[in-house]
């Protein structure tokens, strides 16, 4: 429970001539929800694309497991173990929800039998089995989320990552959607690191917090330490006017 | 030999600032708005047989023509911005493609109704006589359709970046979302990029027929000699543009030489291959 | 591993026996059934592009190159070397496939965007139309005859087109097959989420570049090996086999059809084929190329008013046709 899962060093990525991160460090325990705060403009999802493969750093090592994927592309990261959902979404209109599912679900299994097995698996965790016939493309905001999670989940990863998952949704729902990250997390034991604006969502939801502000980390502990950080006050009444 | 050689890229260097000037077009529109045109290359065909029109019908000499071409394709571009383009600039990369195929389909096709295959030039420009250097040629009409080409390249670097509005044009470009937010109009922006590389296109068209004729399959060449300096040129503007043209139009000067006269498109698409195997850079999406 | 249902399987069934019976219903004219050939031609090569078109939402305007390729390295074996034109197909469908890969393959890497492979697809015709055009030893301007036979199967030359009909008609139904087995079996889910969001498709773990090459693979081959049989058809081999106009036409029907789907762009094919058959033979003697502007008018229509194409069409026609009937 102890162990590192996820290990980011020095990591520095620019766009021209902008630095979006800047010898970002840190590290992420197994089991852990690990929460990523920080104004518009922070890197936090820079952050994510480092990670996951969609960007290449221009320094820094990124370590997961202990296999360095610094670099790697996107769908060999994805084998290794980690999934993420999108600040935008991104779904799959022309399938339906359980196709969407089954496309996640293909990695983890071959057999079909098996795939079914996990399909319906996640449909019930998530509870969208009521829909599962429905087409993409006419599902809502929540449920659209609610699938790019699903899919997700369906491939089985180790490490889940999600960006701004919460955005948009009802206080009803984002409670709903915590008790359901804690049973994702405890059932099945998968380590989450959530990027979120939505404070009471990401303070109730994680066990440890980092601070990111124009591309640096500011900040970096438990839920309450952080808020009472000066540094990280001071981010963000900064750039509120 | 060696004569030969430097003749050809004489000759390579001259294309190439004309070569340019066409892809500019291009590059302004994908480069700088991400907005697909397959039908780039029909624009350039479609400007070069507007010239011979004008030539036919008004005595219209074509190094004057760009006085008209120039307005005319500006407004042509925002036209067809509005009536094809516009619909479907937030859709998928296949739906600009698909319209842009159908435009190109349409403009092919309508050309070789209209004017017949057989290639189409203008017997008498002003830009007459030739210029001796030693013992290498130089074309009047090529050496000055390549000052103006560079000079109209200079001119729209410094309007992009000296002036408001290509200010505006570029930061519509960079952040999407930031622009609108400023307040800037971002469609009224396409239709204007849309407009202007379409102009460049008409000026493009207008000094080529100074020097050469067209045919319905020239928009094929022109359409893959674009791409390919688009290709090569990456996110380098207006310089990566003209250093690409320059590049591409020495390649393919060397090839003709000393390969096959006939080969020009083979030679071109190969040079494309070749970039696209080894030099992708410029065509990844932007971040 | 992937299995039909009843209703997929009595609809192939149906479909193979309506084809069986053609030639009959045509009385056996040579004309019509020289026709129908060509127009069930076309449907191959417009169901195998779904793989590539419609399931990988490649727009690739390669098929000419393909079929060109297919009739070349068919012929040049038969008349070089009496290479019997089943084993020349087999062949010309793996040359297509190679050409296919050299420009697929940097193309289609992930982050790359889908005009580069567009591009390269489309021109492919014509430089291969100027490369055997000029390449005297096994092309140059005049046609080379295939070797005269009225009946040889060896050869594949036959005095009646029937024959190519029936083959053309099997052909038709395997890849009619290849596509709905495809779309069933993991291939196809992975091409469509590529299709629908290549981003998300790679963080679920899918290699995008290697899924787009397995379906570039398998239509390129389907259509090399159909122009090997052109070849035969037709009795000779000549740059003019490179059509861009046929690349076209096959991209058209196939997202007017629906991308995607098998029943749509398979009936617009027999529809609209037969119609710009008809335009072409009557008023395209009077202005060149009016089919094509036909062609060129619906594209950009179907692309601005109705892009998911007439396949929505015909499922609710389908619909409404198993309700009656059951």
């Amino acid at each position: 429970m102890e162990n590192t899962i996820l290990s980011v060093r020095n990591i520095v990525k620019r766009f021209g001539g902008l630095i979006a991160l800047n010898n970002v460090s840190f590290d992420v325990k197994e089991g852990e929800i690990v929460g990523i705060i920080g104004p518009n403009g922070a890197g936090k999802t820079t952050l994510f694309n480092v990670i996951t493969g969609f960007y290449k750093p221009d320094d820094g090592k990124i370590v997961f497991r202990n296999n360095d994927i610094t670099g790697l592309p996107p769908h060999k990261i994805s084998h290794l173990g980690i999934a993420r959902t999108f600040q935008v979404s991104k779904p799959f209109p022309s399938l339906t929800v359980e196709e969407a599912i089954k496309v996640g679900a293909f990695k983890s299994a071959n057999q079909e039998r098996l795939i079914k097995g996990i399909v319906d698996e996640t449909l019930s965790l998530i509870g969208l089995n009521y829909i599962r016939s429905r087409h993409c493309s006419e599902c809502n905001l929540v449920q659209t989320k609610l699938i790019e999670l699903g899919r997700a989940l369906a491939t089985r990863p180790s490490l889940l990552l999600l960006d701004e998952i919460a955005a948009g949704l009802n206080p009803f729902e984002i409670n709903e959607l915590i008790e359901l990250l804690r049973k994702i997390n405890k059932e099945k034991q998968i380590t989450i690191c959530v990027i979120e604006h939505v404070m009471k969502f990401i303070m109730n939801v994680s066990d440890r917090i980092i601070v990111l502000h124009h591309g640096e980390k500011i900040s970096e502990g438990r839920p309450t330490e952080v808020s009472k950080d000066p540094r990280v006050v001071q981010a963000y009444l900064g750039v509120v006017r | 030999m060696i004569e030969l050689l430097i003749q050809s890229i004489f000759n390579g260097l001259l294309m190439g600032c004309v070569y340019a000037l066409a892809a500019m077009g291009l590059a302004l529109i994908f480069g700088v708005m991400n907005i697909i045109n397959f039908a780039h290359g029909e624009f350039v065909m479609l400007s070069m047989y507007l010239v011979f029109v004008l030539n036919a019908f008004l005595n219209l000499d074509p190094a004057l023509s760009p006085l008209l071409t120039v307005p005319l394709f500006f407004i042509f571009g925002i036209g067809v911005y509005y009536l094809l383009i516009n619909k479907v600039v937030t859709g998928p990369p296949l739906s600009q493609i698909a319209v842009t195929v159908g435009l190109l389909i349409l403009l092919r096709n309508m050309i070789l109704a209209l004017f017949k295959a057989e290639p189409r030039g203008i017997p008498y420009t002003m830009f007459t006589g030739t210029l001796q250097l030693g013992s290498y040629v130089i074309t009047m009409s090529r050496l000055l359709s390549a000052i103006i080409s560079i000079i109209s390249l200079v001119i729209l670097h410094l309007f992009l970046t000296k002036t408001y509005l290509g200010i505006t044009l570029r930061a519509v470009t960079d952040d999407v979302e930031a622009a609108s937010l400023m307040g800037i109009n971002v469609r009224k922006m396409y239709a204007f990029a849309f407009g202007l590389g379409s102009s460049m296109i008409g000026l493009a068209g207008s000094l080529i027929m100074t020097f050469q004729q067209v045919n319905p399959l020239t928009g094929l060449l022109y359409g893959l000699l674009s791409w390919c300096i688009v290709a090569m040129a990456g996110l380098g503007g207006v310089s990566g543009v003209l250093f690409s043209g320059l590049l591409l139009g020495i390649s393919e000067s060397i090839g003709l030489t000393f390969w096959d006269p006939r080969a020009r498109e083979i030679i071109i698409y190969l040079i494309f291959i070749l970039i696209l195997w080894f030099k992708p850079t410029g065509l990844f999406a932007k971040r | 591993m992937v299995s039909l249902e009843r209703s997929e399987i009595i609809s192939m069934l149906a479909l193979s026996i309506t084809f069986a019976a053609i030639p009959f219903l045509l009385s056996f004219n040579n004309y019509y059934i020289f026709i129908a050939t060509t127009i069930t031609l076309l449907a191959v090569i417009v169901v195998a592009w779904n793989l590539i078109g419609g399931l990988a939402g490649q727009l690739d305007l390669a098929s000419g190159a393909y079929l060109g390729l297919g009739t070349y390295v068919t012929g040049t074996l038969l008349i070089r070397f009496e290479l019997t034109p089943w084993l020349g197909m087999i062949l010309g469908g793996l040359t297509a496939s190679s050409i296919a890969l050299l420009i697929g393959y940097p193309t289609f890497r992930f982050g790359i965007r889908e005009v580069w492979y567009a591009l390269s697809s489309a021109a492919l015709v014509p430089i291969l139309k100027t490369l055997f055009l000029l390449w005297e030893d096994v092309g140059g301007p005049a046609e080379r005859y295939l070797p005269y036979y009225s009946w040889s199967f060896y050869h594949l030359r036959f005095s009646t087109y029937i024959v190519y009909f029936y083959i053309l008609g099997a052909l038709l139904i395997i890849t009619v097959l290849i596509n709905v087995l495809i779309k069933k079996a993991k291939l196809g889910y992975y091409l469509v989420a590529i299709r629908d969001n290549e981003e998300a498709a790679e963080m679920l773990g899918i290699n995008t570049r290697k899924y787009k090459l397995y379906a570039l693979t398998l239509y390129s081959f389907i259509v090399g090996t159909v122009g090997g049989l052109y070849a035969c058809i037709t009795g000779y081999i000549h740059p003019s086999h490179f059509d861009f106009w046929l690349s076209i036409q096959v991209a058209v029907l196939g997202i007017v059809g629906g991308l995607g789907s098998v029943a749509g762009p398979l009936i617009i094919t027999f529809i609209l084929g037969g119609l710009a058959e008809y335009l072409r033979t009557t008023l395209g003697a009077y202005v060149e190329g009016l089919h094509l502007i036909f062609y060129g008018a619906i594209l950009m229509l179907i692309i601005l008013y109705k892009p998911e194409g007439v396949s929505s069409w015909i499922k609710t026609i389908f619909q409404k046709l198993k309700t009656a009937i059951l």
